[in-house]
């Protein structure tokens, strides 16, 4: 029979198998991340409507959401919307706002590519190109593929 | 004992929900948590989180262990979601089996199937850690990794767990290079979920 002490010894060995996070640097995760192909703008969502769902519950029974979770709420809002509440919120924000904008995002494992174009509006006369290639990917995307047929 | 909510920056916030992620991704086994169940690596971060923002549970900062501190909650959270998972597993053990003893009608205690009839609940942490083993090991044995196998097989079967300071001693390398070598275990620990090593498990078998 297995006792608690052994059952002890066996998640310590776990420890030392699976990621040490704490000791892990932000490049290093980063790469983690990125390798694992996880989509971090998808669970980020996820989570804030976790977050608003238990501010919401709260609110029903009538007591406030705390700051710590109207904070979580705000900070894991990815729309480019800067937050109102402080100065130094909004400036965090508009960071991550730009660093996104020059940073690689890592691409989820199932997504796929189905077109790229370079579109530079006043740039050219023939704009008609971008709507035709717009046009051709929304009929891609709701199953009517002009390129099949 | 004081259990406080902290609230936490943006950035903290942010390293917080990335290292769980890379936790949880590491902790499950390709897509599904548990057989039946059928929860992820992202149900787990939000499961964890939730516990951990909601007023109502115990998943709080201990004020006893001194001023909250990232690396503190990130350490705390990663427990909570170890036991969460390995709950889980816990749980579908003792479902499968009553199950079992509603099909088979033979009158069985309530104890897990996972890792053999009768087992108590100390298996399920066992037959998961001979899975975690068997998976790293395949891909650090493709790659003709000799110390993350050594690593690894010194904390499974050596006698484990060992600090990084002993499991060194032990291997007859640097402590630097232990850490160097756990960073190439965690990348064949996300890797294994990718189902590759199921082939290379199953050519061994």
């Amino acid at each position: 029979m297995m006792t608690k002490k052994d059952e002890k010894k066996d998640e310590h060995v776990l420890d030392a198998l699976l990621p040490d996070i704490e000791a892990m640097s932000p490049e290093e995760t980063d790469a983690l991340i990125a390798e694992a192909g996880v989509d971090m703008r998808a669970l980020r969502a996820r989570l804030q409507q976790a977050a608003k769902g238990i501010a919401s519950d709260l609110r029903k029974g009538g007591t406030a959401a705390p700051r710590y979770l109207t904070h979580a709420i705000e900070a894991l809002d990815d729309s480019e919307k800067l937050p109102t509440t402080s100065d130094e919120a909004a400036l965090s924000k508009a960071n991550d706002v730009i660093r996104r904008f020059r940073t690689p995002q890592p691409i989820p494992k199932d997504a796929r590519l189905l077109k790229a174009a370079r579109f530079s509006p006043g740039a050219t006369a023939d704009d008609s190109t971008a709507e035709q290639l717009a046009d051709d990917l929304r009929k891609e995307l709701d199953g009517d593929d002009p390129a099949t047929k | 004992m004081a259990l406080i909510a902290v609230e936490v920056t943006d950035t903290e916030l942010n390293e917080v929900v990335k290292k769980l992620t890379i936790y949880a991704y590491a902790l499950v086994p390709r897509d599904g948590l548990v057989e039946g169940v059928g929860d992820g690596p992202d149900d787990l971060v939000v499961e964890t989180l939730c516990r951990w923002w909601d007023p109502a549970t115990k998943l709080k900062w201990n004020s006893d262990r001194g001023d909250p501190n990232v690396g503190g909650i990130i350490a705390l959270l990663k427990k909570a979601m170890k036991n969460l998972f390995l709950d889980r597993k816990k749980t579908a053990g003792h479902k499968r089996h009553a199950v079992l003893a509603d099909e088979t009608d033979v009158a069985v205690s309530n104890a897990p199937v996972a890792a053999g009839a009768s087992s108590p609940d100390g298996l399920v942490t066992r037959a998961y850690l001979g899975e975690l083993v068997e998976r790293v090991l395949a891909l650090a044995e493709a790659a003709d990794d000799v110390e993350v196998t050594c690593y690894v097989e010194l904390q499974a079967q050596g006698g484990g767990p060992y600090k990084n300071q002993e499991a060194a001693k032990r291997l007859g390398i640097q402590p630097s290079d232990v850490v160097n070598l756990r960073k190439r275990l965690d990348r064949y620990t996300l890797r294994a979920r990718e189902g590759a090593v199921t082939q290379t498990m199953k050519a061994k078998r």
